[in-house]
């Protein structure tokens, strides 16, 4: 099943801070679009944000900061979301660790939150998201294959 | 039911040079008074309750009264940085995050393993001493605050 504009359209509206107009697009999109199609797309924008914002040899107290950085920004985020799991999130796109101990559902979650703090951060215009944007569907229409 | 393991007495002479060593960073000092406390007492409470006092006066000294969430984070973040390389994991950010804001005043009902807490409060407490850069006088005062509100604290709570 590969991504469809309608999976597209809420990402796009949580990227540019159009929270309402996400639930509603997400709620609209059928079961199989929202898992796995949605939730796959989420996390392939996810590694293109990981792999734009950090090197390869990213060094952990980078990931620490950018977390914290993320966390500060947002009371509801500092609730919701454990900087030692975001940390190992993010550790994880780059260096491929495992993340079985952590439960699926915390860890997409975390994902999201932490891929619109970098998206967020780009101050991407509409060029430059339309680009993110594909780049992330191609990378999870790879996935859904 | 008396907990057996609690001893309602101040704060001796021994904890206090347990936490002076800690805080002049003299390790060695700090290891042989910890040893001679437990061999004297046979317990840790009035250290357990002198390095929270500690704790408490150094957060509060640290942070104004208009912190916020954000700087709690901030700092707890570049605390962990800094010991990162020699010491991954052993401030854990949530326990320490809630340990901050209650020692600040906020009512945090987030529970933590007890040993993460210990650290916490030791090395939040160790880094904004040396932070403040405090001499010997402004030191020995703050133990001396630390004392007295830790005796308060034990002969409140008891068994």
């Amino acid at each position: 099943m590969p991504v469809t504009d309608e999976m597209v359209a809420p990402l796009r509206a949580l990227l540019t801070r159009r929270y309402e107009e996400h639930d509603r697009l997400f709620g609209i999109l059928d079961p199989k679009a929202k898992n796995p199609g949605y939730r796959v797309l989420v996390s392939a924008a996810f590694v293109v944000a990981v792999e734009r914002r950090f090197s390869p040899d990213v060094k952990p107290e980078e990931v620490i900061e950018f977390v914290a950085d993320a966390r500060s920004r947002s009371p509801h985020f500092a609730d919701r979301m454990d900087p030692v799991i975001a940390e190992r999130v993010v550790l994880a796109a780059v260096t491929g660790q495992s993340l079985d101990d952590i439960d699926p559902r915390t860890s997409w979650e975390a994902q999201s939150v932490l891929m619109s703090a970098i998206v967020g951060s780009e101050g991407l215009d509409d060029a430059g998201l339309n680009a993110f944007l594909a780049e992330a569907r191609k990378l999870a229409d790879e996935w859904l294959a | 039911m008396t907990d057996p393991g609690w001893v309602r007495r101040p704060v001796s002479d021994l904890e206090m040079a347990v936490l002076g060593g800690w805080l002049t960073a003299d390790g060695e000092m700090a290891k042989g008074s910890f040893s001679d406390q437990l061999s004297a007492a046979g317990d840790a409470n009035g250290l357990a309750m002198l390095l929270y006092a500690a704790f408490v006066i150094a957060a509060r000294r640290k942070f104004g009264p208009q912190w916020t969430r954000a700087e709690v984070i901030s700092y707890v973040a570049r605390l962990r940085t800094e010991l990162q390389s020699e010491e991954p994991g052993l401030v854990d950010p949530l326990t320490a995050e809630d340990e901050l804001r209650a020692a600040l005043g906020e009512p945090v009902t987030g529970t933590h393993e007890t040993g993460f807490v210990a650290a916490a409060r030791l090395f939040i407490m160790l880094d904004i001493v040396v932070d403040l850069n405090l001499d010997d006088e402004a030191l020995t005062d703050l133990l001396n605050q630390a004392r007295h509100n830790a005796d308060q604290m034990l002969e409140r709570i008891g068994p």
